[in-house]
């Protein structure tokens, strides 16, 4: 097999999906930014969510995997081949075919296969997006917005991780860019993306999403003592409070500061000064939820968890809510 | 600083002098505050610059550079606890694995294309020892180990 080697350039981000399609537009000559990326495709969001596919509840901060892509193509014009598979024969061959037609490709991977990352970091969890850019005989060449550095992945393992079945199984899903519009329409790309992320956040008539997911969320988390196998677990879960928060790939507060990020880039770009001041209003809301992270991180070490620590940490995040509530509530004002 | 309760949605909600001082002192997410010098784990955080723009850094982890080793601390005694409870027989190592790794029934059970009843049969070590080695060897891929490490010679 030839090896293939195609120039791209690799940059961390905040996010994987984000920064990934970040990455494959800037390499396609898309000047667009990670925050713009998130906020015209509507990103910001909130879930809480508990199943059986779930060992705990758990909490999103962002819409659905796949749809930052699919939200972002629409509003701009972009078009991308996108492909899933059934038989991870004809995914590999694809994706070797893509990369032999000079494009780099980005695909839809479980975590947990990625070698290159710390064996303390790597969770089973479908939605990850890294770039293939590249590959040999035994490995392909990767970029990974969450690693500091390109890395080589074996193919065996990456057929692994892209047909990791599960709840929100990747099948081999993977895209890239094949037409990027000339003058895309940025300001009203901006104002659909603003108002659908205000509709998902105060509108949907789900009692666990949006604005009712926070309040959801702080109602049920006295009851995690109840859930937890023990204290350590319960301190474990907690703790990833911070991680949910701050550390698994948001930008810090929970993807807030990437949105307040956003708002103030498309003030510059739609030149109305009232989005800035949303922005800063956005700025301070990340800061309230990098409290309750810390928080939550000092109880959880501390093992100061009894009922009345917990209902702390739960008006904490009923405060959250009716922050959120207003903002969004001023910002589909201003928008509409 | 004292004890003080607030009314909260018709609830009154004790406030500790810890989130008291948390609640004023707001942590600003300004640049020259937010990095941590760490290599352990570094991530990419939106800040606020010194000329009030909005701007992503590289920065080390909080919480890697703060809490990691009271995390893998944990990790080690679930590790601990579950082993025990292998050698004992009561879990089989289909259970070790899934709880070690943090996966739900529901999701392990579509990953293996089984339903979560047999899955929860699998749990029992005298039904893992049964398994034939192709169901042993997707648990294993699954798992991302070899299935040598169950520790069934066939």
């Amino acid at each position: 097999m030839n090896s293939i080697e195609l120039p791209f350039e690799h940059r961390m981000a905040a996010h994987c999906e984000t920064g990934t399609v970040t990455a494959l537009l800037n390499h396609s000559g898309m000047q667009l930014t990670e925050p713009l990326v998130f906020g015209i495709a509507g990103g910001i969001f909130f879930g809480y969510l508990k199943s059986a596919d779930l060992p705990f509840p758990m909490f999103i901060l962002r819409s659905r995997p796949g749809d930052i892509r699919k939200k972002i193509s629409k509003r701009l014009g972009i078009k991308f081949k996108e492909q899933t598979f059934r038989s991870p024969e004809a995914g590999q061959a694809a994706l070797d075919e893509a990369l032999r037609q000079g494009h780099p490709t980005a695909v839809q991977v479980d975590f947990f296969y990625m070698d290159y990352m710390p064996e303390w970091q790597r969770v089973h969890i479908n939605a990850h997006y890294i770039v293939v850019f590249g590959m040999n005989g035994s490995s392909y060449s990767v970029s990974d917005s969450y690693y500091k550095q390109r890395s080589q992945l074996d193919r065996n393992r990456l057929l692994t991780a892209r047909f990791a079945g599960g709840m929100m199984a990747p099948k081999g899903n993977m895209f890239y860019p094949v037409h990027i519009p000339e003058n895309p329409d940025y300001a009203r790309a901006i104002n659909i993306g603003i108002r659908k992320a205000c509709f998902n956040m105060l509108r949907l008539p789900i009692p666990f999403l949006g604005v009712k997911g926070i309040r959801k969320f702080a109602e049920k988390v006295v009851e995690w003592p109840k859930l937890a196998r023990n204290m350590e677990d319960l301190s474990d879960r907690v703790m990833r409070i911070n991680i949910f928060l701050e550390d698994q790939g948001t930008g810090g507060g929970g993807f807030r500061y990437m949105y307040a990020t956003f708002l103030q880039q498309a003030a510059g770009i739609v030149k109305d000064d009232r989005l800035n001041a949303m922005s800063k209003q956005m700025m301070e809301i990340g800061d309230k939820w990098r409290n309750i992270s810390y928080f939550a991180a000092k109880i959880g070490k501390n093992r100061d968890l009894g009922p009345d620590r917990m209902k702390e940490l739960s008006g904490m995040i009923y405060a959250q809510a009716d922050e959120e509530q207003k903002f969004f509530s001023e910002l589909y004002r201003l928008v509409k | 600083m004292t004890f003080e309760f607030i009314l909260f949605r018709n609830q009154f909600i004790f406030v500790s002098p810890k989130m008291q001082l948390l609640s004023k002192n707001v942590v600003p997410m300004k640049e020259k505050e937010i990095k941590v010098n760490s290599k352990k784990h570094e991530v990419i955080l939106f800040v606020e610059k010194e000329d009030e723009s909005y701007a992503p850094v590289q920065s080390g982890s909080y919480i890697a550079e703060h809490y990691l080793d009271d995390w893998l601390g944990k990790r080690e005694n679930l590790e601990k606890d579950l082993k025990e409870q292998l050698q004992k027989g009561l879990i089989s190592p289909v259970y070790y694995y899934m709880v070690y790794q943090d996966m739900g029934p529901g999701d392990l059970a579509k990953r293996m294309g089984i339903s979560k009843r047999k899955l929860k049969k699998h749990f029992r070590p005298e039904v893992f020892g049964k398994l034939c080695q192709a169901l042993l060897e997707k648990y294993a891929v699954v798992f991302g180990v070899d299935y040598k490490e169950f520790g069934i010679n066939r």
